[in-house]
């Protein structure tokens, strides 16, 4: 990983959660055993703990293939989730979502949008907790969900550039 | 024009609204670097460009800028002399932490890039600059959601 790859990963992620007014974001990178967190910003717990408490508290723990995660299947799929509540996916589904961080950190997880990265890294975006203008947690629209894989693909043309 | 373009374009609206019409009156930038060929040029452009401007030349200058009016974004270069960015950007953090600050450098290593990144800075942009480039992560900083609650 070198130093213009992890920026524009992070200009990626924050412009993402500006687009989208998500409260969380988190950029993985696919490695061979499985998703290691890369990039992690979490507002909610920034204000309590710093934004390094934060994201030293929320990259402890990689996401091994072996469970059946959001993130892993975006990446193993390489098909977008918009999942309204996280808390609610039917146990039928092929991925489920872990509330292991929740639970360690007091944050509440509800709307995710999950997408699959091919630049400048493979990997998945994920972002959490969409909110509206008064600060309500909503679910991602269809609109914000298709102005992030706008933004990707613009990222993407970019890096081909160069 | 199809619905979907319509879709995109109105999804990407808060990013080209800075930089194609304009900036907000009164949208504030704080630049810090030591560099006074560099800082005089950044003025220029972003005075240019309608913002008002604030300069500092290390990083105790900037946290004086920062105390004394809050700016919408900063621009941090990271090697300056007495506090230099790391420093100043965790201090921006503790001050305000919705402040979008944009971390400026030239060479530089892969662990201060991460320290930079793991201490809350909004965006990252190495020298030399494409301003076009710029231009939109300033305008993702701006349209960042501040809650009121």
């Amino acid at each position: 990983m070198d130093v213009r790859t992890l920026a524009a990963l992070l200009n990626l992620l924050s412009a993402a959660r500006a687009c989208t007014r998500a409260q969380a974001g988190t950029v993985y990178l696919q490695e061979a055993d499985g998703l290691t967190f890369l990039v992690t910003q979490n507002d909610e717990l920034a204000r309590f703990i710093g934004p390094a408490g934060s994201a030293d508290l929320l990259a402890q723990t990689p996401l091994p293939w072996t469970e059946r995660s959001i993130a892993g299947y975006v990446a193993v799929t390489r098909t977008p989730l918009n999942i309204a509540d996280a808390y609610t996916i039917p146990a039928d589904h092929p991925y489920s979502f872990n509330p292991r961080i929740d639970r360690a950190t007091g944050f509440r997880t509800a709307s995710m949008l999950v997408v699959p990265l091919h630049h400048p890294i493979d990997g998945v975006l994920q972002l959490i907790n969409a909110m509206n203008e008064a600060g309500d947690i909503v679910p991602f629209s269809r609109d914000v969900e298709i102005a992030v894989l706008e933004l990707l693909s613009t990222t993407s043309e970019s890096s081909a550039k160069g | 024009m199809s619905t979907a373009s319509a879709v995109r374009r109105e999804g990407l609206r808060s990013f080209e609204k800075s930089a194609t019409t304009g900036v907000r009156p009164g949208t504030r930038i704080l630049i810090v670097d030591d560099e006074s060929d560099l800082l005089d040029m950044l003025t220029a452009y972003f005075l240019s460009s309608k913002y008002e401007v604030d300069t500092a030349t290390n990083g105790v200058e900037a946290l004086a800028a920062v105390s004394r009016q809050r700016p919408d974004v900063v621009l941090l270069d990271i090697h300056m002399p007495e506090m230099n960015g790391l420093e100043a950007l965790k201090a921006i953090m503790k001050i305000d932490q919705s402040i979008a600050v944009i971390m400026v450098t030239g060479n530089t290593q892969l662990s201060i890039t991460v320290d930079a990144i793991r201490n809350g800075a909004f965006g990252y942009i190495p020298k030399p600059f494409d301003f076009r480039y710029l231009d939109h992560l300033i305008a993702a900083g701006l349209s960042r959601f501040r809650p009121r609650r």
